[in-house]
């Protein structure tokens, strides 16, 4: 285990610039869309009039799932979330391949593989650098700063949004 | 965990085939303890496919392959508990720097001695606080070197350790070999250049197309110690029948043969009294020796 502990410090070491740079610009792009969101549908029927607009597509239900309410924290939810959903997983992905396949690829994995960890040491220290809390969180981070619910927005933690912005 | 008789490695019969490639066909290895091995063949012999093999990395298709009697398959954490490797081709993370991967490498590894890895890092010039994307191959394959020697073990695998250091480094390198070896750990070198194997190897096994074709002291392959000779307007019906001259090759007037330590003299007169233009004595290369002494008429391999 103490393998893992060393390449898990190494790795976020490497990733010092880039894995900081992912989640504050997608913390940002939350921030962005919630703000948005606010100023365009600051009225509750016009909330209700795209989201019912929305949910009448089939389309638009198949990508974004269905609307939580007709809140702002819902509103916001229900637009931004696929997206920036789809970022965390780019990142998530890219942080994997950089730590697997292109150490493998140039040969550095070889290093590594000649010392006594298990062969799943380093893949395990990735996981964990990636699974690191404040990833799927950074979305929710960028809604909560405009003081909207985060119900929803955590994988997991889903529960009905408070119908109101204070 | 091993006795003093068996050997740290013992390679049995191993094939490893990539597609329809067969890397490694049938090569048998065996290292004892506290020898510093040769283990010599062209490119893309299958060096570094055996050196991958006895670390574990890769899978033979068939064979077995025991480091310190394990599996380095099986069980690569138990292998390779006593093993510094040097890989024939060092590439590092670009934004780290040369003492983060050394102090990284050998901290896996349980730790370095820190009046070690300073000494080497003297001894090698190695500026550590650089990143690693500013090092040139010479000063990766430094970084390799360090992390392996700081630390001892009981088994060191080099892989062309000295391509891209430059002699005064090679130099510190073949030091660092015979302390570790004086300190009784046991010396895998690959190589492709025989006078860097002589240098350091007592035994040496050599391999071509994936097959052992011959082991043992340098003492037994004689063929080794040749010299060879290179030689420009010279008569080479004349050389050809004196002693100890073999594998004479004439191409124009440049006349090349080997010649046995023993007959040495007798040639360097015929040579001087042949009216030559133009001399090179170098030792053999490893292509020579493999043309003259490891093919049969048709250029295969034996």
């Amino acid at each position: 285990m103490s393998g893992v502990m060393t390449l898990l410090l190494i790795q976020a070491r490497r990733d010092r610039i880039v894995l900081p740079a992912w989640i504050l610009g997608i913390a940002f792009l939350g921030f962005a869309i919630a703000g948005a969101v606010a100023t365009e549908f600051a009225d509750e029927s016009e909330r209700a009039a795209i989201i019912g607009m929305s949910v009448a597509s089939p389309a638009f239900r198949f990508i974004r799932g269905l609307p939580d309410g007709t809140s702002i924290g819902a509103l916001v939810f229900f637009q931004g979330y696929s997206f920036t959903a789809v970022l965390a997983g780019l990142m998530s992905t890219f942080l994997v391949i950089r730590h697997t396949r292109t150490d493998e690829e140039l040969g550095r994995a070889e290093l590594v593989g000649s010392v006594p960890v298990r062969r799943a040491a380093s893949l395990t220290a990735t996981l964990i650098l990636g699974g690191a809390p404040i990833r799927p969180m950074s979305p929710a981070g960028g809604f909560r700063f405009f003081r909207l619910s985060d119900g929803g927005s955590v994988p997991g933690l889903s529960r009905p949004p408070i119908p109101h912005r204070c | 965990m091993t006795s003093a008789t068996e050997p740290v490695i013992d390679a049995t019969l191993l094939v490893k085939t990539f597609g329809r490639t067969r890397a490694l066909d049938n090569l048998d290895l065996r290292v004892g303890p506290g020898e510093v091995h040769g283990f010599l063949g062209p490119n893309g012999a299958g060096k570094s496919t055996t050196l991958r093999v006895l670390l574990g990395l890769i899978r033979p298709t068939s064979g077995t392959a025991r480091v310190f009697g394990l599996d380095p398959w099986r069980d690569p954490v138990r292998a390779h508990r006593d093993v510094a490797y040097v890989p024939g081709d060092v590439s590092l993370w670009p934004n780290l720097s040369g003492g983060e991967v050394i102090d990284l490498l050998t901290g896996l590894r349980g730790g370095s001695d820190e009046r070690l890895r300073r000494e080497l890092i003297d001894e090698f010039e190695f500026d550590p606080r650089r990143k690693a994307r500013t090092y040139s191959k010479g000063n990766r394959q430094k970084v390799a070197l360090i992390a392996a020697f700081a630390r001892p073990a009981r088994l060191y695998l080099l892989d062309e350790p000295s391509a891209g250091l430059d002699p005064v480094m090679d130099s510190v390198f073949r030091r660092q070999v015979r302390r570790v070896s004086a300190d009784g750990a046991t010396v895998l070198l690959s190589s492709h250049i025989l006078s860097e194997v002589e240098q350091l190897c007592g035994r040496v096994t050599i391999i071509r197309s994936g097959r052992a074709v011959e082991s043992g002291t340098l003492a037994e392959l004689r063929h080794l110690k040749l010299t060879h000779f290179r030689l420009e307007g010279a008569d080479a019906a004349l050389l050809a029948a004196l002693p100890g001259v073999q594998g004479v090759l004439t191409d124009g007037d440049v006349v090349e043969f080997d010649v046995d330590p023993a007959d040495l003299a007798p040639v360097l007169q015929a040579v001087a009294a042949a009216g030559i233009s133009g001399l090179i004595v170098s030792p053999p290369s490893l292509e020579s020796l493999f043309l003259s002494h490891y093919s049969d008429s048709n250029g295969q391999v034996r």
